[in-house]
């Protein structure tokens, strides 16, 4: 069975503006809300079906990194050398990723396999399962 | 022996002496490609890149009544960039990924379509999307370059490799998005990479056999000229990237190429001017030697680049016929050079409220930078900034039209925010992002996109059309005084070239972020552009996904000239096969 996106979903992406750029005066404002924009889903793709099962080898059942501030540190070194191209601070051409509802393995799998349809590449082999949960860390960790 | 190897040698002499003339005279159409208004054979149409046809059937008067003729789903959202090739009846086009499509131009049937497979971390090292903006035909081979570095030659008759060559090591961050360019017997290929620290070249193949003719780095090593505006190791990873297209004037017999932003954006850890980063660079196309540079944006730190392949254009300045150069940059002002010498004749702001230099050398064009805008590695946001990174003018060909001498230049007047982040965040690795900054770009008005008539000669902008979104699209000029491009809004639209005036427009169904095209078949005029969201308009808005080539034609058509026939069964893949045992 496919999951694709609702219909409601697209709507919200309509071009109807809401995406559109804030106004420099509102940057500050935008900044310290970081909710503006629409979380990207991932554009128009069909989705992928979902992954029922995954051969990977895991090292961590849940990340060992959540609130370690060194690690945050890294996390955020390593977001910016590769999710921050496309993801920017708060969304760009894929999803504002602290907002997704992706949690721990679930999310990791994204970034492990990447994500068919979309232009979400396979980070295996690129990062470390390591480095990931790093990044993750980083996206969870409340910013100022 | 003797006697056989001077056979040989003989065979070997008249073979080439065979194949010599019919090469050459093919490269010789594309010298001549501006008296060929049938077809569209380059990727600016000429090699002076005008992108101005002589096709008059579709004028002013009559253009309200162009009609879709036909459509073609490229099956895929990805966006699309590229600008189609007209040759022989065929339209070839690359859409996202660096597919090639081979359509008979006249009534849309789909001859063949070319495939690449890459590896599931291809996207680890896209700056700005799977695009692809265009092949490049000589004699029986279609060119391409593929998103991971290769150089493909496609069988022009059935879309099969003929060979391919690796380019370089995509893993390390060398990609290739742009259309090839074929001077001679060579093609000429260009990278992209400036986002991931790669050292930008320029180099040229056998478009026969595909060997490499000759490289030339944008950025010199130590001992080189311009090696003294690099302090330390730092041009070993100082961008400098060569993603688009070049011109080529054949008098001269100079190749001219546009090179990208230094790495990484942060200006103060690589203080000099960082030859030649965002310049124009001219070469000798045989041998690849610079003849001369200009840089647009010495010691970039805001990722203005310098990309955008020139318009060579013969212009009466001041009572002076100049072969000129011109161009219009991200860093909000349009350039006209001297292209004999690479010499600064004049320039004029695009844009408004241009904020990083407080003005232009009148005699170098050396730009006097405001300081307070530049952005520095020190995690300290920079704001607002004007233009912001995408331009002034990003990739999307102008074009220029040489009766009017008026150039037609798409334009965005916007601004951004620009942090840098402390030197200890900025480790470069291979095949990692070495941007070394954050950016935001940020609308300053109700309308970001214009379409603006530059009158050359007389320094004066004409008209412009505004559009709330960025534009993204290249222009089509006519000699019958029309203007062809696309917006964000999904729109193909044709303006009075004189006036401004939209008297045509027609919904795609997607970002038009694609050049449009125009060619004849049969007595026929067609005008032919890609529709689909994608590339970097799709990090600041949301909306459909398109991935269409749309044609057009003037209305009352046959049924017979409006798209292919009818199917037949056999001839459909995976068609429905009929019940067993009936």
């Amino acid at each position: 069975v496919r999951s694709h996106r609702s219909p409601a979903s697209d709507a919200r992406h309509a071009g109807d503006g809401r995406g559109a750029l804030p106004r420099p005066s509102l940057l500050l404002v935008a900044a310290a809300l970081i909710c503006l924009q629409p979380a990207a889903a991932s554009g128009q793709a069909h989705q992928p079906p979902k992954v029922e099962h995954d051969d990977y080898a895991w090292q961590h059942e849940s990340n060992p990194y959540s609130g370690d501030a060194q690690a945050v540190a890294e996390g955020r070194r390593l977001y910016r050398s590769t999710c921050y191209i496309c993801h920017l601070d708060s969304g760009g051409r894929g999803p504002d990723l602290r907002k997704s509802k992706l949690k721990g393995r679930d999310f990791m799998r994204i970034v492990i396999r990447g994500r068919k349809g979309t232009q979400m590449p396979a980070w295996l082999g690129k990062l470390s399962e390591d480095q990931m949960w790093m990044i993750l860390a980083y996206v969870e960790a409340p910013r100022n | 022996m003797k006697h056989r190897t001077s056979l040989l040698a003989l065979g070997a002499l008249l073979l080439a002496a065979g194949a010599t003339p019919a090469a050459a005279q093919r490269s010789d159409d594309l010298v001549k490609a501006d008296q060929n208004a049938r077809e569209w054979m380059l990727y600016g149409r000429t090699y002076d890149n005008q992108r101005f046809s002589p096709l008059s059937q579709v004028t002013p008067n009559n253009v309200g009544s162009l009609r879709p003729v036909w459509a073609a789903s490229l099956g895929s959202l990805d966006g699309v960039e590229a600008t189609p090739l007209v040759k022989d009846g065929v339209l070839y086009v690359s859409g996202a990924y660096s597919h090639v499509y081979a359509f008979d131009a006249g009534n849309g049937e789909r001859l063949w379509h070319w495939a690449p497979e890459y590896a599931p971390e291809l996207g680890t090292i896209l700056c700005c999307g799977p695009v692809n903006r265009g092949v490049a035909i000589l004699d029986d081979l279609v060119y391409v370059l593929t998103l991971d570095a290769r150089l493909v030659a496609l069988k022009k008759d059935s879309g099969q490799v003929a060979w391919e060559k690796a380019i370089d090591d995509w893993q390390r961050g060398v990609s290739a998005t742009g259309a090839p360019l074929i001077v001679k017997d060579k093609v000429i290929v260009g990278i992209a990479g400036g986002e991931y620290g790669v050292r930008g070249y320029l180099r040229a193949y056998s478009a026969r056999s595909g060997e490499v003719a000759w490289t030339t780095y944008t950025v010199p090593e130590p001992g080189q000229p311009g090696s003294e505006t690099w302090p330390g190791d730092t041009w070993k990873t100082g961008g400098g990237a060569t993603w688009q297209s070049g011109a080529y004037d054949p008098q001269l017999n100079l190749l001219y190429w546009g090179t990208g932003n230094p790495g990484p954006w942060n200006s103060d850890l690589r203080k000099g001017d960082n030859k030649w980063t965002a310049s124009l660079l001219a070469l000798n196309p045989d041998n690849g030697a610079i003849q001369w540079g200009f840089q647009y944006t010495p010691n970039d730190g805001w990722d203005y680049d310098g990309n955008n392949a020139p318009i060579l254009a013969d212009i009466r300045l001041d009572g002076r016929l100049v072969k000129a150069a011109l161009q219009s940059n991200r860093n909000g002002f349009f350039y006209v050079l001297d292209r004999t010498n690479g010499k600064f004749l004049f320039a004029v702001p695009t844009v408004e409220g241009i904020n990083w230099t407080s003005g232009l050398d009148p005699r170098t064009g050396r730009p006097d930078v405001n300081e307070a805008m530049r952005p520095l590695a020190d995690g300290k946001p920079v704001l607002p900034i004007v233009p912001g990174l995408e331009g002034g003018t990003n990739w999307f060909p102008m074009s220029y039209n040489p009766e009017m001498g008026v150039a037609f230049v798409p334009s965005n007047q916007w601004a951004m925010a620009l942090t840098g982040y402390k030197p200890e965040d900025i480790k470069y690795e291979p095949g990692k992002v070495y941007m070394g900054m954050d950016y935001k770009m940020h609308r300053t008005g109700e309308t970001i996109g214009r379409l603006k008539a530059f009158d050359v000669a007389k320094r004066k902008w004409l008209w412009e059309i505004g559009s709330p979104l960025p534009l993204f699209a290249g222009v089509l000029a006519t000699r019958s005084g029309l203007v062809f491009t696309g917006d964000q809004q999904g729109f193909v639209f044709a303006a009075d070239a004189k006036s401004g005036e939209v008297l045509w427009r027609f919904q795609t169904g997607s970002a038009i972020n694609a050049s449009p095209i125009t060619y004849e078949i049969d007595g026929r005029q067609y005008l032919a552009i890609l529709s689909g969201l994608g590339g970097d308009p799709s990090f600041y808005f949301k909306a459909p996904k398109g991935g269409m080539l749309w044609v057009f034609a003037l209305a009352n058509l046959t049924a017979g000239q409006a798209g292919a026939g009818a199917w037949k069964v056999e001839d459909i893949e995976g068609a429905l096969t009929p019940v067993p045992g009936k």
